[in-house]
């Protein structure tokens, strides 16, 4: 049986973390929640690295930033994707969001349709991305059924993008 | 005497139709959002302001209620800049908006 990805959000804002739970479950993905900088970074220190992390730009107690870093750092945790999502798109927090290691930077103003989007490309990013183009000859179809973390390169929070 | 909205005043916005059972609570928070703003900016209270406004930013693009989102963007701004008198003209334009929001699930 195919083992959902799991996916930690790191969202504030109670019903911006209920939507994204909602749409995330729908999608197929299991749900871990942090409402909190705090609570993130306690998560981080203590559970498994999860498939991918959502993470607000601006979070009481922790920062976003001070987040990324935290996770960037951790023996554990340092590989897993990190798609920063923000109600902002100012020009220099994204790219500074993405010199700190995240992966992606979605802006809220994108919908959940654009969230998904960039976390699909993050999760199963193009053949063509890949160090080992060994996917090229399968199927389309089967090709999306690959469990593609598995095969994700180590530096994977490298192929960097803002969406 | 406050009139009730006429037909044209309402404003329609297409949402996702699984987000049905999240949208009502969802706009009954922005309405009391606005509430704690108003309340805020009658103590010169501009990070509160700020704060309510950026979650609300964030929250109405993530719904799809891009309008709510522009609204909240441009009081966000304002706090920031302790510029209560542009928070004291689009507060009431928020809150009309609100009322006059009628969802279309498709």
């Amino acid at each position: 049986m195919k083992q959902k990805h799991k996916i930690l959000v790191v969202e504030d804002e109670a019903d911006t973390a209920d939507l994204l739970k909602h749409v995330l479950e729908r999608e197929g993905f299991s749900v871990l929640q942090a409402k909190d900088g705090r609570q993130a970074s306690t998560m981080i220190g203590t559970v498994r690295p999860p498939s991918l992390v959502l993470l607000d730009l601006v979070v009481p107690y922790v920062s976003g930033s001070e987040l990324l870093k935290l996770i960037r750092d951790h023996p554990d945790w340092c590989h897993t994707p990190v798609i920063m999502v923000s109600g902002d798109s100012y020009g220099p927090d994204i790219q500074q969001a993405l010199r700190q290691g995240a992966t992606a930077y979605v802006t809220k103003q994108k919908g959940s349709a654009g969230l998904i989007e960039a976390m699909r490309r993050v999760l199963h990013p193009p053949a063509s991305s890949r160090p080992q183009p060994v996917l090229k000859k399968l199927p389309k179809a089967t090709r999306k059924q690959r469990p593609s973390a598995r095969r994700r390169p180590r530096s994977s929070h490298g192929n960097k993008r803002a969406a | 005497m406050e009139q009730a909205p006429s037909a044209e005043s309402v404003e329609v916005v297409h949402v996702d139709a699984s987000f049905e059972p999240l949208v009502p609570k969802f706009l009954t928070n922005r309405k009391k959002e606005v509430v704690t703003m108003r309340e805020a900016l009658a103590s010169q209270d501009f990070e509160t302001v700020r704060t309510v406004a950026h979650g609300m930013k964030g929250a109405g693009g993530s719904y799809g209620f891009d309008r709510v989102s522009e609204l909240a963007a441009v009081i966000e701004q304002a706090a920031k800049t302790r510029d209560s008198s542009t928070i004291e003209r689009d507060l009431p334009v928020l809150d009309s908006y609100l009322d006059r929001i009628t969802v279309v699930y498709d």
